[in-house]
């Protein structure tokens, strides 16, 4: 990646932060202020960058500037002045609205003569610690690991423990702007459904006060965009095209997912194979961009046996929701096959991954042990109907703490086939 | 013994500078002459967000520290000077006083009160809205 695509990305990222805070200024007061700094910044950057190149205080590789040099500066280097000039007015705007709101709420009652211009600010009531805690709790931190240990487990065992800023970058990625991406969006939009349904609030997702919920929104998708781009930006400059296709079509599945008018989510079986990937993505992935081939006998049942695994555990996920759905108007394989067929099926690919892992040499089957468990905790709501459906919430809490002995169980295997 | 600064210079260079900054600060009280904590914030916030800007060119190879002697050779990280961040820290200050300055003659100029609930003294308070009733509310 050259120097002028990196800068424009910054630079995209932090208008796209900055200028919405920004416009929040009274009108008339903006653009002047916002010029004459920029102009003024731009005048030092062309006189003392100059300088401190002629010095030899830094120097950069011919081969990634664009070669266009104002006076001794590269044109890229203009790029910082602009940034600091986005991001410092913006900055201050933000504190001080935020102060302001502070002010009001200790005055408490009435009485207050404050000058606000615009009150666009005093208006949603949210500081931002509590929107970073909020748009922390939609991302779901419990299941932070199940997508970065894919990712990076893939990755290292693929290279051979090779330890580089792509697994750094791809690992913090798949850790947590992911399942800001996944969870957060999954939030906004189905939040209809979920004022609907009691179950979502802790460990398996939190449910914002109705009040607050237009603002918080807004905020979970800027907080999506900002946390999503600068690392889809770096991963897409080291992947080659095969890399950066899966990449893509793993962040669309996410986004289809959920989002209006796609809403794989609604859809029988597209939302288990979509859920599943969700999960089997971050692998695939890695394996792609480090040229593993797919094909080998040690990682096609790995690839089929996830899959199935991830879906049959979507199943049986909504089987709990059925009613809620339903009256939602939403659909799910539970709600298109009913609650009991929808249970058996998801045992059955349990079954069936376990017997695909079997074609892994020693010591790698003893993988086909791990999907058991996961079948005979769903085959305990083999009698289930519909009317009980969410009687299967005991098993998806069982689900989830299945995952982290499953986790330790996979690691362990994975050191022990690895090890030289 | 002879004491070599060259090392020092750049370093240097920046401390006065920064200092030069301080003053029109005070003088004018426009950033933590201010609001001290919020100036803090912004500055801080800034230089972060500029170093892994910096760490990111770096990674990418676009562009290197120098062989410049004017540096102390003390590194943040590989290829990564001391001396970016107090640099960073003068871009940073510099353009908050900039814009500081242009916003408070600009807003002036057109008659638009200050930031009035800061309480800080640019005694022109009132000038714009006056005292209109609380719209949003605390609920």
């Amino acid at each position: 990646m050259t120097n002028v695509v990196l800068n424009i990305v910054v630079v995209g990222v932090l208008a796209l932060v900055c200028v919405p805070v920004i416009l929040r200024r009274p009108r008339g007061t903006r653009l002047v202020p916002l010029l004459v700094a920029a102009g003024v910044m731009c005048a030092l950057t062309l006189v003392f960058d100059t300088i401190m190149i002629d010095v030899g205080l830094y120097t950069f590789d011919p081969d990634k500037i664009l070669g266009v040099w104002l006076w001794g500066a590269p044109l890229e280097d203009f790029f910082y002045p602009v940034a600091a000039v986005l991001m410092v007015p913006a900055l201050w705007t933000w504190l001080e609205r935020r102060g302001r709101r502070t002010a009001r709420e200790e005055r408490a009652a009435g009485r207050s003569q404050d000058d606000e211009p615009d009150g666009v600010g005093a208006r949603d009531g949210y500081g931002a610690l509590e929107t970073v805690r909020a748009v922390l709790a939609a991302s779901r931190p419990f299941s932070w690991v199940n997508t970065a240990y894919p990712f990076a487990a893939g990755y290292l065992v693929a290279t051979g423990g090779r330890v580089d800023a792509a697994l750094v970058v791809g690992t913090l990625y798949f850790l947590v702007p992911y399942n800001v991406l996944m969870y957060g969006i999954n939030d906004v939009f189905d939040y209809e459904s979920d004022l609907r349904n009691p179950r979502k609030g802790g460990i398996e997702g939190a449910l914002v006060a109705p009040e607050r919920a237009r603002t918080l929104h807004r905020r979970i998708l800027w907080a999506t965009v900002v946390t999503n781009v600068p690392f889809l930006a770096l991963l897409v400059a080291w992947g080659d095209l095969a890399a950066n296709l899966v990449l893509a079509v793993v962040v669309f599945l996410v986004i289809a997912y959920s989002a209006p008018v796609l809403r794989f989510k609604e859809r029988a079986f597209v939302d288990s194979f979509t859920s599943a990937m969700h999960f089997v993505g971050p692998l695939l992935y890695a394996l792609v961009l480090v040229d593993a081939p797919l094909d080998a006998r040690s990682t096609w049942p790995v690839l089929v046996a996830f899959v199935l695994w991830g879906a049959a555990s979507q199943a049986f996920g909504a089987v709990q929701d059925v009613r809620a759905d339903r009256a939602a108007g939403l659909g799910s394989v539970a709600t298109v096959i009913g609650a009991r067929a929808t249970v058996l099926v998801a045992a059955g690919a349990y079954v069936v991954a376990a017997l695909v892992l079997l074609v892994l040499g020693w010591p790698g089957a003893l993988a086909a042990i791990l999907p058991l468990p996961y079948a005979v905790n769903v085959l305990r709501f083999r009698r289930l109907t519909d009317d009980d459906a969410e009687r299967a919430n005991a098993g998806w809490r069982a689900f989830l703490w299945l995952n982290l002995v499953t986790g330790f169980c996979v690691t362990m295997l994975l050191i022990a086939a690895n090890w030289p | 013994m002879s004491l070599d600064l060259t090392g020092l210079a750049y370093l240097t260079a920046l401390a006065v500078s920064l200092g030069g900054l301080a003053l029109i600060d005070r003088r004018l009280r426009l950033a933590f002459w201010h609001a001290p904590r919020r100036s803090a914030v912004v500055l801080l916030v800034a230089v972060v967000v500029f170093l892994a800007w910096d760490v990111a060119g770096l990674a990418l190879g676009i562009f290197a520290r120098g062989d410049s002697p004017h540096q102390t050779g003390l590194l943040l990280a590989p290829e990564l000077p001391v001396e970016e961040a107090v640099f960073l820290t003068l871009l940073s200050y510099t353009t908050l006083l900039a814009w500081r300055g242009t916003d408070r003659w600009w807003r002036r100029r057109q008659g638009v009160g200050e930031d009035a609930a800061d309480g800080g003294g640019a005694g022109d308070g009132g000038a714009g809205g006056g005292a209109k009733p609380d719209v949003g509310g605390a609920a």
